[in-house]
Formats: structure tokens, C-alpha cells, sequence
């Protein structure tokens, strides 16, 4: 009866369509980091969902609402602690996850298309991580936005929609709250449909070093190897919100300029204080090298002995950030905005 | 198995070190000084001030609070006024930020127990899965 019953909910619901045949070697960590980001942008959301019932999008009132929840609400603390941690878990495997494209060479013909979503998509988990970090309205949130407007600002008409001017007498803080719970994930959804719509249209790359086609599998195998990495993904982050409560400082100070930013910006605070219009230039820089990347780079080869320039360019690129960040942690800002 | 339970032991001490070398409120220079904004899109609440503003309770000659001898006279002279002054300057501080970090989670937060109990499910549903391997 239960095989009949299974039977049926397969043929009415269409799961038969998700046996088709993926690489053998989909079933292994650096195949399936795209897998394990994408089980951290759920636990996001859903904590995100549960923490928009206790916030209150308002400059006076944000950061009160956030000390009561941790301190107050019941699991307030450890459902914070779910979604900070969540966002770094993300990072680190979003990281991780472009490395192992550019590494493969996996964003070659026909997969260009795929490779700019994927850019796409990591801007708006930046987008995200940034406007999360806004949010909290501590002194790290207000001296992040007060950059944020300095840029804009810089940026003439075309930052005039990101700045308080754009809607006089709406508190930017609740603009921003709306792009992070309703904007922002709306368009990174439909741009991670479209990824994986992308995934199974030209299928998942072969090993960069093949000399045959890959030994198949049914990509049901590969979702429950996905659902084993989730549920390892999920005992991570909880264990992370168990044993550590993310920062949350006291209500801003305006004027004061004491912070550094979360360690994912750090990199920047490190530009700017070199030279501070980095800060308008670096960000687009970047995006602008990671497009051009499957424009420029013709090289038909996929394996990484045979693309000197390409991993001189990857390494060159992790130095450089890795230098940045330590250095950001480091150094102490030489000027005010 | 292995390789992936090396992976999240490696993910987590790679997250909590950067979180907790980078979180970045180490070094932080002193407070600059920097004319308030105005914009009371920002104002947060005043705690303080204008506390018996209007109220008519007090009268403006009450310029000193709790603590200090207030007469009904009239300072001696210009020099002890601005002695006064010079006083009031010297225990005027600029305002300390109390940097957030990444804390330990005290055990007595609420619901400590509940969470624990979370992590353990999602433990046990981790090694079931590792273990038993059901459609891999």
C-alpha cells in the first residue's frame, strides 16, 4: 500500500522528472557548496521571517527592539543567533563555492549566462548582508550607513533614490528595511531560480581533467547527499548560535566615527583609508573584473595546470583580499566622513 | 564521511576566528569629534535632556544639579565665574561607545535548555543522515 500510495504521489506530482542523470562526482563537497549556500539562504529566510514578528523598523526604536528580543523573548537570543550565523556560514561557502567555479573553469561555454546570475546573485547577498547590518542600529549600523550615504551622495542623481531625500519624511532605516525582507530576497530568488533552471539546462560541468564522460547518477541521489550537507550546514550554524551571540551595541551616537565593519566590508575600510573615494570605486571595480571574466578569458582549457594566468589571477585575487582584510583589522581609520 | 565532517569542523573554526579576530571594535581609535547631525531622521531619544523643560518647577537660575551647592547669591566675581565655567568644561566628557562583540552565550539565557535540545535533534538527524545514507 505505501509503495502504491508513493507511487501515485510521484506520478501526480512529476517527481519522476527529477531522475535525470547528473555527474557522478556532483556527490562531493566542492560540488555541492552551491547546494550549501542555498540551505543557508533558507534557514535565512525562515529565521528572517520569525525575527520580522519582534522588530521594529524604526530609528528609535530598532535597536531597543532587537535588546528586548535577545533579552526578553524567549529563544529571542538563540533565533538571532540563527540567522547571523547563517549569513556566515553563507559567505564563507558563497566564497568558497565561486573559487571552485573559477578554479573548474565552470563558467566557460555554454555556462557565461549562468556564471553572471551567480554575480548577480552574490551582489544581492551582499546587498543583504550590508542592509542586515544597517538594521541593528547600532553604531556599526549608523557609521555603515552614514558611508553608504556619503557614496550615494557622491553618486549625484543617480544616488538620489538611496539617499533620504528620495522620500522625505520616511526614516531610511524603514526603506531599508523593506529592500531586506521583501526587495532583496524577491529578486534573489527569482535570480537563484533561474540559476539552477540554468544548472539543469546545461547540466552540471564535467571534471576540468576528464578524459571520458563521467559515470552518471540520478540527481535524486544528489539531493539526498544535498539534504545531508543541509542538515550539516544546520548543526553548524546552531552550534555557532548556541556558544556565541552576535554583536549588538547600544543606540548610535551621531557624529562619532569608532567602529570597523563586519569583517566582509573590512576589505574596504582598508581602501578607503588609503584612499577614501575606494570606496565608490573598488565595489564596481570588482563586479566589473568578475563579469568580464567568461568575456575575456577565451582559453578553451579547463584544467588548472593549463591556465597559469587564470590561477595566477585567483591566487593574486585571494592575497590581495587576505591582505586587505588583515590589514583592515589592524589599521586604525585616519579620517572622518 | 570523514572529509565532510572535516569540512564543517573546518567552516566552523574558520567562521568563529574570523568572527572573533574581525568582528572589528579592536584597536579603535579614540572618538573624533564630529558635528552632530541635525537630522532628526536619526534622533534617537534623548535621555536627559530637557528633563523639567517648561514644567515651571524650576527656575532658570537653577544651573546646577544634584550635588552642588546652589545660593541664592550671585558669583563674587567675573574670575569665579569663569572658574566655574573652566570646571564645568573639565568634567564635560566626549561620549564613550562600548564596542559590540561577539560574546559567549550565558547558559541562563532563556531558553537555553530548548536550544540545546534543537541543536542535538539537528545533531542526531546529521548523524542518522551520515550513518543510514537513505537515497545517496
Amino acid at each position: 500500500m505505501n509503495n502504491g500510495l508513493t507511487k501515485t504521489l510521484q506520478d501526480r506530482l512529476g517527481i519522476h522528472l527529477l531522475d535525470y542523470d547528473i555527474p557522478e562526482h556532483s556527490n562531493s563537497i566542492k560540488y555541492s557548496l552551491g547546494g550549501m549556500t542555498l540551505s543557508s539562504f533558507g534557514l535565512l529566510l525562515i529565521s528572517g521571517i520569525l525575527l520580522a514578528q519582534f522588530f521594529i523598523p524604526d530609528p528609535e526604536r530598532a535597536n531597543r527592539s532587537l535588546q528586548y528580543l535577545t533579552d526578553q523573548v524567549y529563544l529571542g537570543w538563540f533565533l538571532r543567533g540563527i540567522h547571523f550565523w547563517a549569513g556566515e556560514v553563507l559567505t564563507v561557502t558563497m566564497t568558497l563555492h565561486v573559487i571552485r567555479v573559477f578554479f573548474t573553469a565552470s563558467y566557460k561555454n555554454p555556462r557565461e549566462i549562468n556564471w553572471l546570475i551567480g554575480i548577480g546573485i552574490m551582489l544581492m547577498m551582499v546587498t543583504l548582508l550590508f542592509t542586515g547590518t544597517v538594521l541593528k542600529w547600532d553604531q556599526e549600523a549608523y557609521e555603515a550607513l552614514a558611508h553608504f550615504l556619503w557614496v550615494a551622495d557622491q553618486m549625484g542623481v543617480f544616488g538620489l533614490p538611496l539617499t533620504e531625500a528620495f522620500a522625505q519624511g520616511v526614516p531610511l532605516l524603514n526603506r531599508i528595511y523593506m529592500a531586506h525582507i521583501s526587495l532583496l530576497p524577491i529578486i534573489a530568488i527569482m535570480m537563484i531560480g533561474l540559476h539552477l533552471f540554468y544548472i539543469k539546462y546545461h547540466k552540471l560541468s564535467q571534471l576540468p581533467d576528464a578524459t571520458k564522460p563521467a559515470k552518471n547518477i540520478p540527481f535524486t541521489q544528489h539531493m539526498a547527499y544535498l539534504r545531508r550537507s543541509g542538515a550539516g550546514i544546520f548543526l553548524l550554524i546552531c552550534l555557532l548560535a548556541l556558544t556565541l551571540s552576535p554583536p549588538l551595541g547600544e543606540e548610535p551616537i551621531l557624529g562619532l566615527e569608532v567602529t570597523k565593519p563586519p569583517w566582509q566590508f573590512v576589505w574596504i575600510y582598508a581602501l578607503e583609508n588609503v584612499w577614501v573615494p575606494f570606496l565608490i570605486v573598488a565595489p564596481p571595480v570588482i563586479v566589473g573584473f568578475l563579469v568580464a571574466i567568461p568575456i575575456v578569458d577565451q582559453n578553451k582549457q579547463r584544467y588548472w595546470k593549463r591556465r597559469p594566468l587564470a590561477m595566477i589571477v585567483l591566487i593574486g585575487f585571494i592575497l590581495i583580499f587576505a591582505t586587505l582584510i588583515i590589514w583592515g583589522t589592524i589599521t586604525t581609520m585616519t579620517h572622518s566622513m | 564521511m570523514n572529509r565532510f565532517c572535516l569540512f564543517i569542523a573546518a567552516i566552523f573554526i574558520f567562521v568563529a576566528q574570523n568572527a572573533m579576530a574581525h568582528t572589528g571594535h579592536k584597536d579603535e581609535s579614540k572618538p573624533v569629534p564630529v558635528a552632530e547631525s541635525s537630522d532628526p531622521m536619526y534622533a534617537t531619544e534623548k535621555k536627559e535632556s530637557d528633563a523639567f523643560g517648561g514644567s515651571g518647577l524650576f527656575s532658570p537660575s537653577d544651573l546646577f544639579m544634584q550635588g552642588e551647592v546652589v545660593t541664592d547669591k550671585p558669583a563674587a566675581n567675573e574670575a569665579t565665574q569663569m572658574e566655574v565655567r573652566h570646571k564645568e568644561n573639565a568634567d564635560h566628557k566626549m561620549p564613550e561607545v562600548e564596542s559590540a562583540k561577539i560574546k559567549l552565550v550565558e547558559t541562563s539565557s532563556k531558553g537555553y535548555g530548548i536550544a540545546a535540545g534543537i541543536t542535538l535533534c539537528v545533531g542526531l538527524l546529521f548523524a542518522g543522515l551520515t550513518f543510514i545514507r537513505p537515497g545517496e
